[in-house]
């Protein structure tokens, strides 16, 4: 889908049907390179949106869907007089009723801060159709962007609750989670996560934060192990890597003082290994910047408690 | 010289003379009018169907339920530790009647929730509308076909036209001889045994016409421009779809009970995961070699027969 030409191709050429519905087909968030190509091609003007006059030359369902695209950057931008002009440009041709529709200006009113409009219209949706997905979640970002967090947590619940598949939801979750402190959730949420995107490196290494964090060294050391895997550059995984070995070491330690139960000598070799090649590789990372003698102290430090 | 077999076979009967009147008033014209009447049948289905229709909010919900489900049954299960997978399957699939866990299955319970919520709305309809009978809604049978009718009812009367007018004609002859396995294929509508099958009966090149014409309307007609793909995905975001199929095709509770059943009955033997692995993956060479304590589970044991992963999850926090 799309054309078939790149980006930096089509911007060369400067043809501004092509640029937007390579955007759109591509799912790029360039807010900036709409509103220039967008207003280039329908012509609007994005400085002065009243003085605007819209060009008809384009099919209808071409026209729309670059509309549409124009004023979801607007509103991106925060650009809400030329949102409203495209909002009614879009009215010439679509009826109000039309679910599409009333989901822009429903964002368009969220931009301009009247949610009260905002979760009237989306509750009216969601009235009409109760499997629109879109709705229910404009609701939950409109109690997420007024920092109601109690609120934003049960209506992003009520979400997952009816669309269990929605992974974008899911991670929303583990960071909603995470703002509460509560670990356990954000685990089970980061865990729903890895299964819909497994070979997304940031993923299990936020995961094996999380289970660190927690107080579970083993399957952190796991997942953050994975993460270095899938991408040996990820610098976080690897420091979170050598501190969950190191938190499972002072973990065993402290339970073996306690309880003198026989301890999984093996797992404790892996986890100073770990620690060892771990810091190699950091070390090789930072070799001949300034941060290299610093990032040195501090594994040698680590490493002395070995 | 000959072996004798062959004096004695019959001579191969004399080609039969095609008259040029057929190729021009008959062959030509059947294309022609083959693909005027193919453009217009996708014209009028275009009209003919019917408009989006809000998605059920329960059989959107299960979708969702087995989407999530078949990523934990999938390969994508192996990037999670195996203790925790294993609390996933159970927790979704229980019975409630097992030693390992005490309550029921989330997939079991969302189905008699969503059985029980069914219920209740068929019988709040019934209370409103006496006498109408639950799930047959006669226009909503309709609008599944409509599509389909148009080509139907379009495919009979030209197959009927054409063997009513043209019957017992022969249009062409194949370039290449043919067995007679092809005589149904070739020749339909004519019964004669001793014509070669190369020959290609009226009937049977109206079909030929209509399979072989499939990929050219395909290119003569393009398929969904970007606009529209984009249009079907926003609308699968608002929770409308086009009707595919008659309604009530899609039995969300069956569904999640099959959908449980199944996850009852998977195991993580045999599956590889490789988060559990990953370690090991990492060090490789440097990985400390100990042969000793082979009885215990990487995990502590905590997943002994595959039963007890539900107590484990607990223990290893």
């Amino acid at each position: 889908m799309g054309p078939d030409e790149d980006l930096p191709t089509l911007l060369s050429r400067n043809d501004h049907l092509s640029i937007l519905r390579y955007i759109r087909a591509h799912k790029l968030r360039e807010p900036n390179l709409v509103i220039t190509h967008g207003t280039a091609l329908l012509g609007y003007n994005a400085t002065e949106p009243q003085k605007s006059r819209p060009t008809f030359t384009l099919d209808p369902a071409n026209r729309l869907a670059a509309t549409e695209q124009l004023c979801m950057a607007a509103i991106d931008l925060g650009n809400s007089p030329l949102a409203q002009v495209t909002l009614e440009a879009i009215l010439l041709d679509v009826p109000p009723e039309s679910a599409r529709y009333r989901k822009l200006q429903g964002m368009h009113l969220e931009s301009i801060g009247n949610y009260e409009e905002a979760t009237k219209i989306y509750d009216e949706l969601l009235a009409d159709n109760p499997s629109n997905g879109y709705a229910a979640k404009r609701k939950y970002c409109v109690l997420a962007s007024q920092n109601k967090q109690k609120e934003a947590m049960q209506a992003l619940n009520e979400y997952l609750e009816m669309h269990p598949g929605d992974i974008a939801a899911w991670n929303e979750m583990a960071e909603a989670c995470l703002a509460v402190s509560d670990f356990k959730g954000a685990s089970y949420c980061y865990e729903e996560v890895v299964l819909g995107c497994p070979l997304d490196s940031n993923v299990h290494m936020k995961l094996g934060e999380v289970y660190s964090t927690a107080g579970d060294f083993k399957l952190a050391r796991k997942h953050l192990s994975q993460a270095v895997l899938l991408d040996g550059d990820n610098l976080r995984a690897w420091f979170g890597l050598i501190d969950a070995a190191e938190g499972y070491l002072e973990d065993v330690e402290r339970r073996s003082a306690k309880s003198k139960k026989e301890v999984d000598e093996e797992s404790v070799d892996v986890a100073k290994e770990l620690i060892l090649f771990g810091g190699e590789k950091l070390m090789g990372h930072y070799r001949g910047t300034k941060m290299g003698k610093l990032i040195a102290s501090l594994l040698k430090e680590s490493s002395q408690t070995l | 010289m000959m072996p004798p077999s062959s004096s004695q076979r019959r001579p191969p009967p004399p080609p039969l003379l095609l008259d040029s009147q057929i190729r021009d008033w008959v062959v030509l014209p059947l294309l022609l009018i083959m693909i005027l009447a193919g453009l217009l049948r996708s014209s009028i289905s275009k009209y003919l169907r019917p408009p989006p229709k809000p998605v059920n909010i329960h059989d959107r919900h299960s979708k969702s339920l087995l989407l999530r489900t078949s990523r934990l049954k999938g390969p994508n299960g192996n990037y999670l530790s195996e203790g925790r997978w294993e609390a996933r399957r159970i927790a979704w699939s229980s019975r409630g009647d097992s030693s390992s866990s005490s309550t029921i299955g989330y997939l079991r319970t969302q189905a008699t929730h969503i059985e029980s919520q069914k219920k209740q709305e068929t019988n709040n309809a019934e209370e409103s509308i006496p006498g109408l009978p639950n799930m047959t809604d006669p226009t909503a049978m309709l609008d599944g076909m409509k599509g389909n009718m148009a080509s139907m009812v379009q495919n009979m009367i030209m197959m009927q036209g054409i063997s009513h007018f043209f019957r017992g004609y022969i249009l062409v002859k194949v370039p290449f001889p043919l067995t007679t396995g092809f005589k149904q294929m070739f020749q339909r509508g004519l019964d004669l045994n001793t014509l070669d099958t190369s020959y290609v009966s009226s009937v049977s090149w109206y079909f030929l016409v209509m399979f072989g014409l499939r990929a050219f309307f395909r290119l003569a007609m393009g398929d969904l421009n970007q606009e529209e793909v984009e249009g079907i995905e926003v609308q699968k975001g608002l929770g409308v779809e086009y009707p595919t199929g008659p309604p009530g095709a899609f039995d969300a509770v069956k569904v999640l009970k099959v959908e449980a059943d199944n996850l009852e009955l998977m195991g993580c033997k045999g599956r590889k995961f490789c988060v559990d692995e990953a370690e090991r993956g990492l060090l490789g060479k440097r990985y400390p070699k100990k042969s000793k304590r082979r009885g215990v589970n990487d995990n502590g044991g905590e997943v002994l027969f595959g039963l007890t992963a539900g107590k484990g999850k607990q223990k290893s926090i």
